[in-house]
């Protein structure tokens, strides 16, 4: 599209104004206030004192023995290690099982195509709380996938096969959430992919995983990237899953942002976790921006 | 050229029937493809041309029929076991890789040691003088250029067969006229039998050694490019092919090859038979407009009266009407002497030049 | 078209997407099936328990409508469903309002310094961790002592709507011929005319889409109106998480399935309103 100037300078800035007001005012502000609270004092009354500290990054890795000394304490390390697995392994699913179903899709006729990617947003369109919740009812004691064990006899004394409140339901969890997320921008891309260059490779003597290799995923890489962005963010931070699904002890990120608030009241450290979070969010979308640019570089004209 | 297949047989297509849900695209088409032919598949869009190119291939499945490719039926393997290679009608060169990268593709999955990959590309660049872009992705080049990575591309893996699909409909004119020789000489230069996609008939009739005329899934006719042109089989061929004048008659006498007719009304000509036909018969006879010889009034075979004339550079279309009503077209060259142009209403005589009337199958 | 062509040009598409036998992989129909009976599982689940007659939500005792008469004589569902959509009504009409003006000076203001940051700041509630913008707008509001009751959510809301308001809006613009509005310009139409009869009438459906998608967006936003919302502002959401903490319950499962209802409905309304016409395509 041409980039003429339909509008003036003065009312460009009009326009624009607010926008900028609120987002700035009600998203930029506050996130440079937590990012100062982060470095205050916990009141443990709630609230903060407006001292300078960095306390609360210090308790991120550290705990104070009897004598008052620093003792290294993985236990938050573990958490971040546990986000980070997490919302890697729930990413690798994703782009694994994404990029099939999207290649599925893809080679249905047209008509069969939009119906099959409609079926994809309808659920990712409903509440999601309402829809990690249904995961208890079927990973749960008793629920959807014990029950035929139970009806066989084949479960132990304590009626379940354990599988609510573990890593894998979390796991589970955000795979569900996020797959969506993978499938669609795959599929965008896969769909402006010139089917003839598959034809080509193959009429070029590559055999099918050759030409999937060479030719498709190449081609598709800049909606792999989107996807892998789209879901890795996200499930970093993911707080619903982690809860319901993971049980009070699988803390993530997301979590114990929340506990922190929520519960132990202590904010400065809350705001400490989260200005974590945001720096590895931060991080991964630098990454993505890198690699989109190498990928458009390498890509088509 | 040749008037029948004399060589080796290259491709046979026996009794293909292709169809998709009821559509029908090819219905039971039979065609041999001689060795190191230049064999072009000509017709109007949707005439199953490149739906069998297609299946020769090996992108699409026949539904009914057999493939031979010398000798070996082949309808049954995917396209990777063919030892055929396509130019597309966009080129669909591969926009991450290099030039070379591309050229060498089918070399490299054909497990060719690298000393030899590297010298056949070499070898194929410079043979469509491209020495110097091996570097560059797809996008970097012309569309000359890309159709002629294009070209490289296909011919690296020397493949038994070339298929182009309409491979310089996206050509402008000039490019498009400059790439039929070179596509020629690259025929007779490789010795690889060509089988040609196009709907442009003037294209068709330039570079080809035998031509197939296609219709809604049907061979219409094959031959060399004269037989075509001059001996148009039926009217489809006839209209589809060049201009003609659609001209009913009644079939007089049956002669050897030959037959003696009626048109408007009265008028006796002599035309070529390619079929059988009996006296009495209708038919409609195919006349080219460059076939029609202007006489000075009262001396032709015929009386005929001017009706309007078309200015079209080297030549003009002069509408001419027979005393029974039949209007004809003549082509009348600009060549400079050749006299003043005719006005409306003028009188003027006319035959037929020797074998040019062709009595059309119905 | 006729009836015959468009058949034709259906199955030239089908044979472009290759006649099924290149890079034709055997165990992806199966794997798609299976995909997508993992994404509706959960939600087949949900309707099936909130009609369940047994009173623990995981064990299947017969059919029965109590759970959804329980929903409709429970007072507090109800204050929490009227509260969200209060909230979700005032934040899509002020995300709306706010992305329309903002996607027509970046798509119809050329190219200006500031753009790309523009862009970014517009983006920035998606990328930011829901989690994380939660505790920030809540220790923001305590800061200030910001508390107008619901008027925090639909702040709130607001914010995280305007970027979800504003794609639909923008993508249309951008699909949108520029050269009518200058047509309309050549026609003697004063900008806000060429405004008001070209570009507003066109960008209808844009606009409508966005707001379907902040509509929604609002309505299920969880994690955000947990953090922000006391006792006298408690959304849907949050007052399911609550039913959910205190223990499952079938009637959970009957909101559930009335709100993945409305979405439906709205999700359907949405893909109608953003589907490009078959003409434009």
């Amino acid at each position: 599209m041409s980039e003429v100037a339909v509008i003036d300078a003065r009312r460009r800035w009009l326009a624009l104004a607010p926008a900028y007001l609120v987002i700035g005012v009600f998203m930029v502000i506050p996130l440079m206030i937590m990012v100062a609270i982060s470095f205050m004092e916990q009141n443990v009354y709630g609230g903060v004192f407006r001292v300078f500290s960095t306390d609360a990054y210090t308790q991120f890795l550290f705990q104070r023995d009897f004598d008052g000394n620093l003792v290294f304490n993985p236990a938050y390390l573990v958490i971040l290690g546990r986000s980070v697995a997490l919302a890697a392994a729930a990413t690798a699913i994703c782009v694994a099982v994404g990029f099939s179903v999207a290649w599925f899709i893809v080679r249905q006729p047209p008509r069969r195509r939009n119906l099959l990617v409609f079926l994809i947003t309808i659920p990712f369109w409903t509440n999601l709380l309402v829809r990690a919740y249904a995961w208890v009812i079927i990973l749960g004691r008793g629920g959807v996938i014990d029950s035929p064990f139970r009806a066989l006899g084949l479960l132990g004394p304590d009626g379940t096969l354990g599988l609510l409140y573990t890593n894998t339901a979390i796991l589970i969890g955000l795979t569900y959430t996020y797959l969506p997320l993978m499938v669609l921008p795959i599929y965008a891309s896969l769909e402006k992919l010139d089917f003839r260059l598959v034809e080509a490779a193959s009429d070029l003597y590559a055999d099918k995983w050759w030409t999937m290799r060479q030719v498709v995923l190449p081609l598709a890489a800049p909606g792999v990237i989107a996807g892998a962005i789209l879901v890795f963010v996200p499930a970093l931070g993911d707080f619903i899953s982690p809860n319901l699904l993971g049980g009070a002890k699988r803390l993530t990120l997301g979590s114990l942002v929340q506990f922190q608030f929520a519960t132990a009241r202590n904010w400065p450290f809350g705001a400490a976790v989260a200005v974590i979070l945001l720096v590895f969010v931060m991080a991964s979308l630098a990454l993505y921006v890198r690699l989109t640019r190498k990928a458009g570089k390498a890509g088509q004209p | 050229m040749s008037e029948s297949i004399a060589g080796t047989e290259a491709i046979g297509i026996r009794n293909a029937v292709k169809r998709y849900g009821d559509f029908t695209a090819l219905k039971g088409v039979t065609l041999s493809i001689a060795d190191n032919e230049f064999f072009t598949l000509l017709g109007p869009s949707g005439c199953g041309k490149t739906t069998l190119l297609r299946m020769i291939a090996g992108f699409e499945a026949v539904s009914e029929g057999e493939i031979v490719l010398y000798g070996e039926r082949i309808a049954h393997l995917p396209p990777d076991k063919r030892p055929v290679n396509t130019v597309f009608q966009h080129y669909a060169l591969f926009p991450h890789m290099s030039v070379f990268d591309n050229v060498a593709f089918g070399l490299r999955r054909l497990r060719k040691p690298p000393g030899e990959v590297e010298r056949t590309v070499r070898e194929m660049l410079a043979l469509v003088h491209l020495q110097d872009f091996a570097d560059r992705l797809p996008g970097q080049l012309s569309g000359g250029q890309q159709q002629r990575v294009a070209l490289a591309r296909a011919l690296a893996p020397h493949p038994q067969v070339l298929l182009l699909d309409e491979p310089l409909s996206a050509l402008d004119l000039k490019l498009r006229q400059a790439m039929r020789g070179e596509l020629q000489r690259l025929q007779r230069d490789t010795g690889i039998t060509f089988v040609f996609v196009t709907h442009d008939q003037e294209e068709a009739l330039a570079m080809s050694d035998r031509i197939a005329v296609l219709r809604a899934g049907e061979v219409q006719q094959v031959g060399t490019p004269e037989d075509i042109y001059l001996r148009p089989e039926n009217r489809f061929v006839a209209d589809f092919i060049g201009d003609t004048n659609f001209i009913e008659a009644r079939v007089e006498r049956v002669l050897e090859g030959a037959a003696e007719l009626i048109i408007d009304g009265g008028i006796r000509v002599r035309a070529r038979l390619s079929h059988r036909v009996a006296p009495g018969e209708a038919v409609t006879l195919s006349l080219r407009p460059e076939n029609i010889v202007i006489t000075a009034p009262g001396e032709g075979l015929a009386e005929a009266r001017v009706l309007a004339q078309t200015f079209l550079g080297p030549n003009s279309l002069v509408t001419l009407e027979l005393p029974g009503g039949t209007r004809l077209h003549w082509r009348r060259s600009n060549q400079s002497g050749g006299g003043q142009g005719l006005g409306p209403g003028e009188s003027v005589g006319l035959r037929f030049a020797e074998d040019a009337i062709a009595v059309l199958r119905s | 078209m006729s009836a015959r062509t468009r058949r034709r040009a259906e199955t030239q598409a089908e044979t472009h997407s290759g006649a099924g036998r290149i890079a034709h992989f055997g165990w992806l129909g199966p794997l798609a099936l299976a995909f997508y009976a993992f994404l509706y599982s959960p939600i087949v689940v949900l309707i099936a328990y909130s009609f369940n007659d047994s009173r623990f939500a995981m064990i299947w005792q017969g059919f029965s409508l109590k759970w959804y008469a329980t929903v409709l004589e429970n007072g507090d569902i109800q204050t929490a469903a009227l509260n969200s959509l209060v909230v979700a009504t005032a934040a899509t009409a002020i995300s709306v309002s706010i992305a329309t003006v903002a996607a027509l000076a970046l798509a119809r203001g050329g190219a200006f310094r500031g753009k790309t940051l523009s862009m970014g700041l517009i983006a920035l509630p998606i990328v930011v961790p829901e989690i994380v913008t939660a505790v920030a707008t809540l220790m923001f509001f305590s800061a200030i002592g910001l508390s107008l009751g619901l008027g925090n959510l639909i702040i709130a809301h607001t914010v995280f709507c305007i970027p979800f308001a504003f794609m639909p809006i923008r993508a249309r613009l951008q699909g949108m011929d520029e050269t009518l509005e200058q047509a309309a310009a050549d026609l003697y139409a004063s900008r806000w005319e060429a405004f008001r009869l070209v570009t507003l009438p066109l960008l209808a459906p844009g606009i409508f889409a966005g707001a379907v998608l902040a509509f929604v967006i609002s309505l299920d936003d969880f994690i955000i109106s947990l953090m922000i919302s006391d006792a006298g502002t408690t959304t849907l959401p949050v007052y399911i998480f609550s039913m959910i903490r205190r223990g499952v319950t079938p009637e959970v499962n009957a909101v559930s399935t009335i709100l993945f209802s409305v979405s439906l409905v709205l999700v359907s309304i949405y893909w109608l309103a953003s589907r490009p016409k078959k003409d434009e395509a």
